[in-house]
């Protein structure tokens, strides 16, 4: 363990800290009109990380800094997608920040700290920097929630989110400790084997306290029922790229930590009959989710309330592939064909595109009529029909329609539950899937169907910045179902390198 | 000029799918004007081309039909081996009918939305073409994942051609459509994830599946219970009554064309995937369920045609009458035989061609008078006699008058049907009284009895009209004349299908 591969499987996190640093110090001497700038640089350095991040997936799985940052192929693909999801960001937020944001310099490295939080955090190999890289995250998110300009709605959802975010933050942290007192060591793997044994044998209430508490606490960063009543008002008040980014990177982050949690705890040390407990229970929670985010989502007349409500629901059929992860521990070797870990990050995958595109375009919308009711995005489609058309695609997807990847995700997810027994479970997401498309294609009926209502207050174009992000979003959506194959068997080497 | 399918038979398959996805881009990627009449050009084109190739292609398939390998027109590519899933298109002589059927109509179809495509028209036929992919597609499928993604991709195109295009209720009948199939598809969708897990295939590939002979080793209960799940899917699109009633909203809101694909493409879809998946993958639980089958496609006869009866919109009368026929479809699948077999194919097809008509001449009369309700309507026939003499036409050839091809399915059904389940028969031959009561009725209430005043101005029917009307005409003329040409393509495939069913 040489300090040069220490700093070569970091390198992707160095190029975004000197991206933010060169973006911090330009900040102070770039006039207010040309702050653009500073966005551009950031997202230059964060491009820079990504494709560098994709040059190292050669690079064998090290562990450094003493084991605190780990590069493992599970590592490395967390990392990309969530480098993907902050580029997707900061591509939809230019027009947003120009506009709205009061600081608009620090809006953009804020982004670029809450997405490097997220990478420490998805390679994190101690509870440390797990613990650093969380808070990382939510601590600029809590900022860039409230910096908006006149917008007390802002200030209330920033508020709100900080203080449940302490509270979880506080709750994870105490169990945090509980495991620690426990085995005596910081180190994930070695924590989390050693919690397992206890669980099992049920030598311990205070392992079981602290598994509670651990997930508990992560419940709330991904706004699963039931600690999810936060995240509509949150949601609601935020700007549009600051919720994508909320309901998809932290989403992705979380699950990265919530997937590992899992492994190490759970698999692979014959403990099938405590696994399949937990299971039971992270069912009840995704079909809780599922359930309420959907039924919610349904009567929401404001856009972004909806996709928040639909977020806890998406955030439910997640946890559909993790129970089937945990289920499927006793299946003999070579059966797994559509295994609960690969379905669960391909879902991920999916979402990562459909539903920033989903922001994107209503944010496009809502912005011409300035406002993000439902009936006042009333046939917008034919203003931009391009926009319209990605929106729509986005949507569709997310209601799990072909011929995108919404389809193939949930269909992957689903049938992952059914080969681990929870055939229940499929059924109510299935089920929940057609309620969600009830109020998707609600979404899509205004935009095309109805009579334009609204005055146009800003026919301006949202700029390349969004046209770009969408249009990344819909190729991915395309491509993804279209050529799955490659992208399952780089999920599927990254998974075994858990 | 045929294709040899021995030899070239990769391609054509996908040709048929790529070709309207490539004019629908070719539309998209026109200027921003609204008014101009390129798309329909577009559209006409590319359908045409579309048609020309299938036509060809069946001609082509023609001479090998009775060969061993039913399946000469194939294409497969990679999609997600480890899953066992795969792009595997093809077609034999059950699905080739279809295939043409749809080609043609979509071309009609273009033709007739002349009109009804000036508002939007980029949008309007961009969407059209791509209904047409997804239906080729569904017809064509051999995986049945792939299946399942074509058959949820025309809904897409659909809730938006009856929800922008539609008449007043038009989201009402578009959302209650979308959600009824999805819904109903969900039952699909659990079939064969049991298929694939429960029972073991580990494969979406339908040729496997059904010919391993894998889905016969479960247990009667679990094959009923798999045969429900398809059977629910399809029962809402064939429609099965007490499912049907999506289809008179969707047939009344939708513009002329689209009623046209609903009545003569997209119903088929039903009767396609019971024909091939649920008596393809489960014979016995087909024998085993035969009965409930008859009677509920009896049930569909007598009752859609009662309801046509009591109908005062016009498109109302041909939305029941065509649940009533597809009820001949039903009970002549159920009857397991096969010269019932064989008519439930042809029933298929000729529905298709004769609904298309009866739905193309509302479409003339509504552009007219702008309204349907038979009420108001009455003594047209002076004015348009043109019309009234082709919508005549279309009247016999709905009722069964010998020569136009309904007659020669009717006539397979009812003899095929009669040696399984006699009485049944006899109760579902009230359909052909009451079917020739209503059409005969609606004739002469709209285009005969007493001229009105409020209708001196109408005009006939214009070339456009008259070629559409005239090329559906042919087709159901020569397929009722010369049969042989269509059944000698289909026989082959039942024959094959009687022997898996034993």
């Amino acid at each position: 363990m040489t300090h040069h591969t220490d700093l070569v499987i970091i390198f992707p996190e160095l190029l975004v800290v000197a991206a933010i640093f060169i973006a911090t110090v330009a900040d102070l001497f770039i006039n207010r009109q040309n702050k653009l700038a500073v966005g551009y640089m950031v997202l230059l350095g964060m491009v820079g990380a990504l494709v560098t991040l994709i040059g190292l997936r050669e690079y064998s799985t090290a562990f450094n800094f003493a084991g605190m940052f780990e590069h493992t192929g599970y590592s490395w693909w967390f990392r990309i997608m969530i480098l993907s999801g902050g580029i997707l960001t900061l591509m939809m937020s230019f027009i947003y920040a120009q506009e709205r944001h009061t600081k608009q310099g620090e809006y953009y490295y804020l982004i670029a700290i809450a997405t490097l939080g997220g990478m420490v955090l998805a390679g994190s190999g101690n509870v440390v920097s797990l613990f650093l890289g969380l808070e990382m995250l939510s601590i600029t998110s809590y900022v860039l929630v409230g910096m908006q300009r006149g917008k007390p709605i802002a200030a209330e959802a920033s508020f709100k989110y900080m203080l449940y975010g302490a509270i979880s933050s506080a709750v994870m942290l105490f169990g945090f400790a509980l495991i620690f007192g426990m085995t005596g060591t910081l180190n994930i793997a070695e924590a989390g084997a050693s919690l397992g044994l206890l669980l099992e044998g049920h030598s311990s209430m205070a392992a079981t306290l602290a598994m509670i508490m651990v997930l508990g606490g992560l419940g709330y960063k991904l706004a699963v029922v039931p600690f999810h009543q936060w995240s509509p008002d949150v949601y609601h008040g935020a700007s549009y790229p600051v919720t994508a980014f909320l309901s998809v990177v932290s989403k992705i982050a979380g699950f990265a930590i919530v997937i590992r949690l899992v492994d190490y705890v759970f698999m692979g040390y014959g403990l099938e009959v405590i696994a399949s407990q937990w299971a039971l229970a992270f069912a009840f929670m995704a079909a809780a989710s599922m359930i309420i985010g959907n039924m919610a989502a349904l009567v929401q007349s404001n856009v972004k309330r909806m996709l928040a409500y639909s977020s806890i629901s998406h955030a439910g059929y997640v946890l559909v592939g993790i129970v089937a992860f945990m289920a499927t521990n006793d299946l003999p070797a070579g059966v797994a064909f559509l295994d609960g870990a690969t379905a669960t990050v391909f879902y991920l995958f999916g979402y990562l595109f459909m539903n920033i595109g989903a922001f994107a375009g209503l944010m496009h919308f809502s912005r011409m009529v300035g406002s993000a009711e439902t009936a006042d995005l009333a046939g917008l489609a034919k203003k931009s029909p391009l926009v319209a058309f990605v929106t729509a695609s986005c949507l569709v997807s997310l209601a799990g329609l072909p011929p995108f990847i919404g389809f193939l995700a949930k269909f992957y997810l689903f049938g992952s539950a059914v080969q681990s027994g929870y055939v229940w479970l499929a059924i109510i997401g299935l089920i929940m899937s057609i309620v969600s498309l009830y109020y998707y294609a609600r979404v899509i009926k205004t935009l095309y169907f109805d009579e334009q209502t609204s005055e146009i207050r800003n026919a301006t174009t949202s700029g390349s910045g969004v046209s770009a992000a969408l249009g990344f979003s819909f190729a991915g959506m395309l491509l993804s179902m279209f050529f799955a194959e490659p992208i399952i068997n780089i999920i599927r080497w990254s998974m075994e390198r858990l | 000029m045929f294709i040899n399918p021995t030899e070239l038979n990769t391609l054509t398959l996908t040709a048929l799918m790529v070709i309207p996805i490539i004019g629908a881009l070719i539309i998209a990627l026109q200027g921003k004007s609204e008014n101009t009449k390129a798309p329909h050009y577009i559209a006409a084109a590319t359908t045409f081309t579309v048609f020309v190739l299938s036509v060809v292609m069946a001609f082509s398939y023609w001479p090998y039909a009775g060969g061993e390998n039913q399946y000469l027109f194939r294409d497969t590519w990679n999609w997600i081996p480890f899953l066992n899933t795969s792009y595997d298109v093809a077609v034999d002589g059950l699905s080739l009918p279809m295939v043409v059927l749809t080609t043609f109509l979509i071309f009609i179809c273009s033709l007739a939305s002349w009109n009804i495509a000036d508002k939007r028209p980029k949008l309007y036929f961009a969407l059209f073409l791509f209904l047409e992919t997804a239906l080729i597609g569904v017809f064509t499928s051999v995986d049945m994942l792939l299946f399942f993604v074509f058959w949820e991709l025309e809904l897409i195109p659909m809730y938006f051609l009856i929800g922008i295009w539609g008449g007043p209720r038009r989201e009402y009948a578009s959302y209650k459509f979308i959600l009824y199939t999805v819904l109903a598809s969900a039952g699909m969708f659990i079939s064969l994830l049991a298929i694939y897990f429960y029972a073991g295939a580990y494969s979406f590939d339908y040729i496997t599946v059904s010919q391993s002979g894998i889905l016969r080793d479960l247990s009667m209960f679990v094959q009923v219970l798999l045969f429900l799940g398809f059977f629910l899917c399809f029962a809402v699109k064939l429609p099965v009554v007490p499912l049907h009633t999506w289809l008179p909203d969707a047939h009344v809101e939708a513009p002329t064309p689209v009623s046209v694909l609903l009545a003569g493409v997209l119903l088929k879809m039903g009767a396609y995937g019971l024909f091939r998946f649920n008596f393809g993958l489960f014979p016995e639980a087909t024998q085993y369920l035969a009965t409930l089958l008859a009677v509920l496609g009896v049930i569909n006869i007598v009752y859609g045609a009662f309801l046509a009866l009591a109908q005062t919109d016009m498109k109302k009368v041909i939305a029941y009458s065509s649940v009533s026929h597809m009820g001949f479809v039903l009970l002549g699948l159920a009857s397991l035989n096969h010269m019932a077999f064989n008519g439930g194919i042809l029933q298929m097809f000729a529905h298709g061609t004769i609904t298309a008509m009866m739905f193309l001449m509302v479409g003339v009369v509504y552009d007219r008078a702008h309204t349907r309700e038979i009420a108001k309507l009455g003594g047209l026939a002076q004015q348009m006699p043109m019309a009234s003499a082709l919508f005549l036409v279309t009247a016999f050839a709905a009722v069964g008058v010998p020569g136009f091809n309904g007659f020669v399915a009717e006539v397979l059904i009812y003899v095929g049907a009669f040696q399984s389940f006699p009485i049944l028969t006899i109760i579902a031959v009230l359909g052909i009284i009451l079917g020739a009561a209503y059409m005969l009725w609606l004739q002469e209430r709209v285009f005969f009895g007493p001229r009105k005043a409020v209708w001196n101005g109408l005009s006939d029917m214009n070339g456009l009209e008259k070629f559409n009307m005239i090329a559906c005409l042919i087709v159901v003329l020569i397929t009722g004349i010369l049969p042989f040409l269509i059944m000698d393509i289909i026989n082959p495939a039942t024959v094959q299908l009687l022997g898996l069913l034993g």
